[in-house]
């Protein structure tokens, strides 16, 4: 079956349920890889995201307004020295986005057991 | 006698060395596998706009020393998190090249167009939708850009630095942006002037605030 063009990828759910649940702990804002790191201990996938994958993904999210991003400020960076962070946080189009993703799945995998994997694990 | 002092010396010497290399190569495996990716990621972004590839290539930056501290972190020796890197951003390539062939099919102004100034209107009127995020915005009810001469200045530095570090100063999340923000793109342009708001609504339920604005404004 082919994919609508305005569907989420299951990378993409992934990436904003993991961000809400960020955000409901808390941490509302993260960067390229903690996001990389939290959707390796959530779905309990063997490696990191690709970079390429990552980013491809976070840039599709931004531009439909499902997730915002701004840089962090030099000041805060230089004095943990490190490089500045592209801090992203999961808009309210996402997180509606996010539900009615879900409620399709829902909806599609009725009488399966258990959510099938992500396809880019 | 002699031989065998120098034997004992050469031995020595060709051990210190065995071992200096060693240390040096190891400690070079990971700026060069970084290098190798900063490279790539070059390659990959080559030809795209100024903005998007300045983007992707800080991303990266901060992506490859936020990667190395989590495995210094972890006790990894450095051959492994060089090929962590190296790894990493391999199993990426494919999406790195269909992201670049989706951004390249984004309508992009020709870039003569791009290097001339934009042009602010000295006088506009016109619209801004704004989102809030739960927990993260003043009361949609006072919105605190327009409270004071700060405020002004903010104001004003949002509408034209959006995205930028204002936003995360002012902690305003714009979904929705002007028409003649839109316009402007996300460029630095410094502004003189004043705005001032002509109308106010505020959705609690979407939590949108939409204002009417008369912008007075001169290119510094």
């Amino acid at each position: 079956m082919r994919r609508r063009a305005d569907q989420l990828i299951a990378l993409e759910v992934d990436i904003l349920e993991t961000a809400l649940k960020l955000q409901r702990r808390g941490k509302a804002e993260f960067h390229g890889y903690a996001i990389a790191q939290s959707l390796q201990d959530e779905t309990g996938a063997r490696e990191l995201l690709g970079h390429g994958t990552l980013y491809k993904a976070l840039d599709r999210l931004e531009r439909r307004g499902f997730l915002t991003s701004y840089w962090e400020n030099e000041a805060t960076a230089a004095a943990e020295d490190r490089p500045p962070r592209r801090l992203y946080t999961i808009t309210a189009a996402g997180q509606r986005a996010l539900a009615e993703a879900v409620a399709e799945e829902r909806q599609t995998t009725r009488g399966r057991v258990g959510r099938p994997a992500p396809a880019w694990r | 006698m002699i031989e065998i002092v120098h034997s004992v010396i050469m031995t020595i010497i060709v051990r210190l060395v065995i071992r200096i290399a060693t240390l040096v190569t190891s400690a070079a495996v990971i700026p060069t596998a970084e290098r190798i990716v900063m490279a790539g990621t070059r390659l990959c972004t080559w030809g795209l706009g100024a903005d998007v590839r300045e983007r992707r290539l800080r991303e990266m930056q901060s992506e490859l020393f936020e990667q190395r501290q989590a495995d210094f972190a972890a006790g990894l020796p450095n051959e492994q998190i060089a090929k962590h890197i190296l790894a990493r951003w391999m199993r990426g390539i494919l999406d790195e090249l269909s992201w670049r062939w989706e951004v390249r099919r984004l309508p992009q102004l020709p870039l003569e167009e791009k290097s001339k100034p934009p042009i602010v209107p000295p006088v506009a009127d016109f619209q801004v939708d704004a989102q809030f995020i739960p927990g993260q915005y003043p009361p949609a009810t006072v919105p605190a850009l327009l409270i004071d001469d700060g405020g002004h200045s903010r104001m004003m530095g949002w509408v034209a630095r959006r995205r930028y570090e204002e936003e995360q100063r002012s902690r305003w999340m714009a979904a929705v942006a002007a028409q003649r923000m839109a316009a402007w793109g996300d460029e630095v342009i410094p502004v003189a002037g004043s705005i001032t708001p002509t109308a106010m609504k505020t959705d609690v339920t979407s939590r949108t605030l939409r204002l009417g604005l008369h912008s007075q404004m001169n290119r510094r």
